[in-house]
């Protein structure tokens, strides 16, 4: 007789346990390098899930320094395209990653003036990590905010005819 | 203790000199945070340390405290100005920093150690959870403000670690992606979201109660109050810990 399925386990994104990182560790600790490995890994293993199960891989992202704590690259919704920044700062993973869309912010309602991010910015409308916790990873957050922001963002701009 | 507090010493509930023995963080000295450091101030708390990065703009200036002489000053500067000229008494201790990074973060934990309790005046989820987790840890009582975006409503969060729910414990269920709305930014950057100083003033009053019932040990602590500006009625909710709550739940993995 198969094992019981826990309720919790039924909703779609806890589906996503191997997006979440066993060490719990800030970029300011000695085990960061560590819990850094396990950021990327935890990021390939979701851009697989993408390019094999969804066959969407819409968005790409690499590490600019050796301290695995700022990552550029681009997201990807209808066609389009944008550049985006993600920042662990070294209050990271308490709280979730500070993340920069630009050309899509200009259209979010936010003000937030963030010194690691070095520029005034339009914060996303998404500050209500409540499902965020110390294991959860930078996959995940791209998973279960970034994706669904953007689609969302995407779409309400598209149809008031902004792009 | 002088003429200033004559009004606070024939309080019947509590001794308010014992305030001069307290220490308490104020984290973002926005609309909120610098009216209610203004409160703790004139109640004659000893010492204050107050925590803000950002810059007096002129869509501050709606609201309380700031002065148009200060718009591009430091709000920590700005609101340590203010507070000396309130009361002389007060010792003051100015973080420009931004405590989720390097120098703040640090700032953040030594004040942990060193106050009474904390106020949370900020106006992101993350950094509220930050400030919650941080508070469970160091068992600092913290009480958190928020107004709602459209101005008129209001909350105060009492997290008493071991004692009152943590602001992790009530969270609600994920959000609903409808609630996201793209408007068209102002160029100069300036919050959409509107900000009335009436709200803010009635949720920084409640926040304080709350804040001098914990240091001055009278009444009874409201974990949760809720204030509907448009009904014009408080609203206070006794709810229950989360025994799985991922910061102050049993669980393994748990902050405490």
């Amino acid at each position: 007789m198969p094992a019981k399925i826990p309720q919790k386990a039924l909703r779609d994104d806890d589906l996503f346990y191997f997006l979440q990182c066993a060490t719990v560790a800030s970029p300011s600790t000695r085990d960061w390098e560590l819990r850094a490995a396990e950021e990327e890994y935890a990021l390939g293993r979701y851009q697989e899930y993408l390019r094999f199960l969804e066959g969407d891989e819409w968005f790409s992202l690499r590490a600019t320094g050796q301290e695995k704590t700022r990552w550029t690259g681009r997201v990807r919704s209808r066609g389009k395209s944008w550049a985006m920044e993600l920042v662990l700062k070294d209050a990271y993973p308490e709280i979730p990653p500070a993340c920069r869309i630009p050309e899509l912010m200009h259209f979010t309602d936010r003000k937030l003036e963030d010194p690691a991010l070095g520029l005034r910015i339009c914060d996303m409308h998404m500050e209500q990590h409540y499902w965020w916790d110390p294991h959860s990873s930078l996959a995940l957050y791209l998973k279960r905010e970034v994706s669904y922001w953007v689609e969302a963002i995407v779409q309400e701009v598209e149809r008031k005819g902004w792009l | 203790m002088s003429g200033r507090y004559a009004r606070l010493r024939i309080f019947p509930f509590a001794d308010f000199s014992k305030l001069r023995a307290k220490r308490v963080a104020v984290v973002g000295v926005g609309g909120l945070g610098a009216l209610s450091a203004e409160i703790l101030a004139r109640c004659g708390v000893g010492s204050l340390a107050v925590f803000d990065y950002d810059t007096v703009e002129e869509a501050n200036l709606n609201r309380l405290v700031y002065r148009t002489s200060q718009v591009g000053l430091p709000k920590v500067k700005a609101i340590t100005a203010h507070l000396k000229e309130a009361n002389p008494d007060v010792a003051v201790t100015a973080y420009p920093h931004d405590i989720t990074d390097g120098k703040g973060l640090k700032a953040l934990d030594e004040e942990l150690r060193e106050c009474d309790l904390v106020l949370g005046c900020v106006d992101t989820f993350a950094v509220r959870l930050l400030l919650n987790s941080k508070c469970v840890t160091a068992r600092v009582p913290l009480v958190d403000g928020g107004a709602s975006q459209d101005g008129v409503n209001g909350s105060v969060h009492v997290v008493i670690p071991g004692k009152t729910p943590c602001y992790r414990c009530n969270r609600p269920a994920l959000k609903d992606t409808a609630e996201v709305r793209a408007v068209r930014r102002d160029d100069s950057g300036t919050c959409h979201f509107t900000s009335l100083p009436t709200t803010m003033a009635v949720v920084s009053s409640l926040q304080c109660q709350e804040a001098l019932k914990i240091l001055l040990g009278f009444g009874k602590v409201a974990p949760y109050i809720l204030y509907h500006g448009l009904d014009g009625t408080l609203e206070r909710i006794d709810w229950k810990r989360d025994p799985k709550c991922p910061v102050c739940g049993r669980r393994k993995g748990a902050v405490r």
